[in-house]
């Protein structure tokens, strides 16, 4: 190899080293960008609920000028807020718990069990997945009026306890499970419901943390259903309570936006626990399958 | 320990019997392997017995029970999975305690007896561990243990060995084949390896399509086949089978196939005569009971070598012999002579030839 061929392959090498550098430069810029479109409207809510009450600017401005921490203080004492945390936890956490547990054991036996007219319930209860919930409305507050539930924690969370995408969810999870696990239970003396309790409750955690962060979510930022049950400011929860802050005539940013903000936190905090089951709900599902 | 009895047993899964009208008697304490190609319905038989499976038509028998209408649990029959179905989520301690913990068995007892089969086992070292951490060899063992743990009256085990290499297969099998005669319980394998089945089987069941073609002891399945499917199935290389005719010649009666004839001796004749349906048959003769010549010798048959087979050990010769190929081991006295393209000639040993009918491939002698 002479000195023209080595400094021939040193300029290849450079040359594919900088095409790859600008490849990944590309791929970065595009995934920063993604990041901040996705982060924008977070790093807005903070920035606002620091911001003085006369906050419309022209221009508007991202970084307050002056940090205004009382907004917090005064959001948080403009109405009980601890009371309507409270009230949020206790109905995320009942149909939370309740969404699990029901859809677990629902998925299983769509997923396992023999019985006549399985298919049909199933599809009929995949079908439910396509009516809005505006439409259910009505008669689900008139239900629980009937039941005299109007402001109890039972009736904000009785409608939301049983969710077909929880079971469709839990049925196809279940569907991958290899049989003979199932078959060796049996033989080793399970009932059906040992078997749900000791072979496929453990081994579901990517399921249950997948339905979890759904379920959060869902009924933490409920709003429509516990304004229509409830009328007791007592039983509000905290989406309502955030409401108060828009008002016929106007909206006070500053403070919806710290109470906003405080009440987000749960959420970010759930997801970041769970992610990992999360993630890892992909990756068992196909290695399962 | 107890006995089995199988009567009549049926399975049909929508239009396929995937069972037909089977019958088996296992003795108490007997290791009998249903032996069959896939999809011939002895998985189908044995999950019948586990209680996993409910057949259409007959009963099933463990001792003087009759556990058709039984749930697996309460049949006190252990099964060994072909995947090993071992909990993914328990250790193996917990995998082997699981059947006692659901029979109620007090804790210190499910101790010592878990340790006892560990140690049989030799899995003393990997009770802390989780399945997915153990070699195949060893989860294989833990599923073993799973099901001796319990100390049942029958062990079912499916293609115990199909998912391990084949030098450890060897060994599992010797293994397996000790541990059920020292604990003497009644088991039926389930294997589609013929080796498998000759090797550790007190009894051989061979199974094809949902019927029970041949019941009986590893030499008698082999020497005495009781139909061509058997014949052929067990044995390798199987067994050769011409079809021929019986015609009479000079007042005897011999077997003509492709231009040749095959005199019958005395003792053949009488029962041929009594049982043969038709004149067309089929004579059934094992490799290593044809002997092939460089020369020709009195009532042999000319061929010609197309293949030769090296089996390391020994070869087999592919020998065109009128319209048929007949395999034959190359005798090792005549070595590497043999070559493909060689005239060579074959001879029969005479005592060791079969007759089957060609309608039905039964046996006549």
């Amino acid at each position: 190899m002479n000195e023209r061929d080595i400094s021939q392959a040193t300029v290849r090498n450079l040359i594919k080293r900088i095409a790859g550098i600008v490849r990944r430069t590309w791929v970065h810029i595009f995934l920063l960008t993604l990041g901040f479109v996705v982060l924008m409207p977070f790093l807005w809510m903070i920035t606002t609920s620091l911001k003085p009450l006369e906050l419309m600017r022209v221009p508007p401005h991202l970084i307050p000028t002056h940090f205004y921490w009382q907004n917090y203080a005064i959001a948080l004492e403009s109405a009980p807020f601890g009371r309507y945390y409270l009230n949020t936890i206790i109905v995320t956490i009942g149909i939370v718990v309740g969404q699990l547990f029901l859809s677990s054991l629902a998925g299983y036996a769509f997923a396992r069990l023999r019985f006549p007219g399985r298919n049909i319930l199933f599809l009929v209860l995949l079908s439910t997945l396509m009516i809005p919930i505006y439409i259910t409305l009505i008669p689900s507050y008139l239900i629980i009026r009937g039941f005299g539930l109007v402001n109890t924690y039972l009736g904000l969370i009785l409608p939301f306890l049983v969710s077909a995408f929880g079971i469709f969810l839990f049925r196809q999870y279940y569907i991958g499970f290899p049989k003979d696990l199932e078959d060796k239970a049996l033989m080793d003396g399970c009932s059906r419901l040992q078997i749900w309790r000791h072979i496929f409750l453990p081994l579901s955690k990517p399921a249950f943390a997948t339905l979890g962060i759904f379920a959060f979510l869902f009924a933490w930022n409920s709003f429509l259903w516990p304004l229509i049950v409830t009328t007791d400011p007592d039983m509000w929860t905290i989406q309502i309570g955030l409401a108060m802050f828009s008002g016929r005539y106007g909206t006070q940013w500053t403070y919806l936006m710290a109470g906003t903000t405080i009440s987000i936190i749960p959420a970010i905090a759930i997801f970041i626990i769970l992610q990992k089951y999360y993630i890892k709900h992909l990756a068992l599902s196909a290695r399962l399958g | 320990m107890a006995k089995l009895v199988i009567k009549n047993l049926v399975k049909r899964f929508g239009k396929t019997t995937a069972v037909s009208n089977l019958n088996l008697n296992i003795k108490e304490g007997e290791l009998v392997v249903l032996l069959g190609p896939s999809g011939c319905g002895k998985t189908t038989t044995l999950r019948c017995i586990a209680g996993l499976e409910t057949p259409d038509e007959g009963e099933i028998w463990i001792g003087d029970t009759l556990v058709n209408d039984m749930s697996p649990k309460d049949r006190d029959v252990a099964m060994v999975f072909q995947t090993y179905a071992l909990y993914p989520h328990m250790t193996i301690y917990d995998n082997l305690a699981f059947p006692l913990k659901m029979g109620k068995v007090p804790r210190r007892e499910i101790d010592v007896k878990v340790k006892k089969v560990a140690q049989m086992l030799g899995i003393g070292e990997l009770l802390d561990r989780k399945p997915t951490q153990l070699s195949g060899g060893q989860q294989q063992r833990v599923a073993l243990g799973a099901a001796m743990v319990r100390e049942p009256k029958v062990f079912l085990m499916d293609e115990p060995l199909s998912n391990i290499d084949a030098k450890l297969r060897v060994h599992m099998r010797a293994e397996i084949k000790k541990l059920q005669k020292d604990l003497g319980v009644t088991t039926i394998y389930v294997t589609h390896d013929q080796i498998e089945a000759m090797t550790m089987a007190d009894r051989v069941a061979l199974i094809i399509e949902g019927t029970l073609q041949q019941h009986g002891s590893p030499s008698d399945i082999y020497n005495h086949p009781a139909n061509t499917f058997v014949g052929t199935f067990v044995g390798s290389p199987p067994m050769n089978l011409i079809e021929c005719s019986l015609i009479e010649m000079n007042g005897l009666l011999s077997l003509e196939f492709g231009g040749f004839v095959y005199k019958l001796n005395k003792n053949i004749v009488g029962i041929t005569e009594k049982k043969a349906g038709g004149s067309e048959l089929v004579l059934g003769i094992r490799p290593e009971d044809l002997t092939l010549h460089l020369n020709q010798v009195e009532g042999s048959y000319e061929g010609k070598v197309s293949i030769i087979e090296s089996l390391g050990r020994e070869s087999v010769a592919y020998v065109g012999v009128g319209a048929d190929i007949l395999k034959i081991f190359v005798p090792k006295t005549l070595g590497f002579s043999v070559k493909v393209g060689d005239k060579v000639w074959v001879s029969f040993d005479e005592d060791k030839v079969h007759i089957f009918d060609k309608k039905f491939g039964k046996i006549l002698i």
